[in-house]
């Protein structure tokens, strides 16, 4: 009988070994990932740790583990392996608040790749975004991906944004809409990278 | 009891919501524990600091949020004197009453919260607006029970 619960709590150790080794064996390919892109990319890149994030559900925003003693300040790009995730919009000397490119607040000059349209991505709070001001004849069709344009003074032009899913009129009709799905996972980021300008 | 330890546990449920799981989020909304806790204090302590620790609150989440500062320190503090003043015209010993003064408090603070982000001239879609207004509102008011217990052992 005590040598059956001693396997018994045996198993359940080893339960928690097993698991704590497959996070550790994500966290090491997820890793490796952010390393090779960070020599890959011709970007001064600062890569961050998500330690927390929206108090509630009106705003959309992580907390990374580096601020200024990492020269990273107010209003500098951030994204993942994916795409781009926001800006950040406040920073401490080791910690930042990211917005993330869904809150309703961002605002984020933008082309599209294929047909060099230009608009205006907004976030939702939802899991999509929206790009607006397209003209009525606007060169945009489902599946294009939207990348930020020169005009945006906050982010490198060419970021990916995402990918358009669907495309619909306004109320007044004068103007044409584009969901986007956003390329990186907002509502599961992990680590992510600060562009140093 | 010490009230010092009620700014522990503002610092604790602040936090909490800090790192809120993403699969205990709903449709992206998470309860508001903080608000819980205001109005727990009006039902354990005696008025005074009920509000002194309302206001630690509402600057609490004040600073961890990038909208207009000290909403929230306003909202709770209105909160807090309103449930008092409600505390003592009708009988709030029930906890589906107290789950419901939860509920209710919840939905203005999201209704006020949502309409002042519209007002800064951003655009939030209707099913959005509703969703993180009503799922937000509800969770908060069901997870109600157990921030009462923790401050009703606390108060005793």
């Amino acid at each position: 009988m005590m040598q059956a619960e001693r396997l018994y709590d045996e198993v359940d150790a080893l339960r928690w070994q097993l698991s704590d080794l497959g996070e550790l064996n994500r966290e090491n390919i997820r890793l490796r990932g952010l390393l090779s892109f960070k020599q890959r990319s011709p970007l001064r890149l600062v890569a961050a740790r998500v330690i927390a994030r929206s108090f509630e559900a009106w705003s959309s925003s992580v907390v990374i583990d580096k601020g200024k003693k990492s020269k990273i300040n107010a209003g500098m790009a951030v994204i993942d392996l994916q795409g781009l995730v926001g800006r950040v919009i406040e920073a401490t000397d080791n910690s930042s608040r990211v917005m993330l490119i869904n809150d309703p607040s961002q605002g984020i000059s933008s082309i599209v790749q294929r047909s060099r349209q230009d608009g205006l991505v907004n976030g939702t709070l939802g899991a999509n975004l929206i790009m607006r001001y397209l003209p009525e004849d606007a060169q945009i069709v489902k599946g294009d991906l939207v990348i930020t344009s020169e005009l945006s003074q906050i982010y490198p032009k060419g970021l990916l944004i995402g990918e358009v899913i669907n495309i619909g009129s306004d109320f007044s009709g004068l103007n044409r809409f584009a969901q986007i799905k956003p390329a990186a996972q907002l509502t599961s980021i992990e680590e992510v990278f600060v562009i140093i300008p | 009891m010490k009230k010092w330890l009620l700014l522990l546990i503002i610092a604790v449920l602040a936090f909490l919501q800090l790192i809120w799981p993403v699969f205990l989020s709903f449709f992206n909304c998470k309860p508001d524990l903080l608000l819980i806790l205001i109005v727990a204090l009006v039902f354990y302590f005696d008025f005074k600091t009920a509000i002194v620790f309302a206001i630690i609150a509402g600057l609490t989440k004040d600073a961890f949020l990038p909208q207009v500062f000290a909403l929230n320190t306003i909202l709770f503090s209105i909160w807090g004197y309103l449930i008092y003043l409600l505390s003592r015209q009708i009988s709030i010993e029930v906890v589906y009453v107290r789950s419901a003064i939860v509920l209710i408090a919840a939905l203005l603070t999201n209704i006020i919260t949502g309409l002042q982000i519209i007002n800064s001239g951003l655009i939030i879609p209707l099913g959005i607006f509703l969703r993180s207004l009503i799922i937000s509102s509800i969770y908060t008011a069901a997870l109600s029970p157990l921030v009462f217990k923790l401050v009703k052992k606390l108060a005793a």
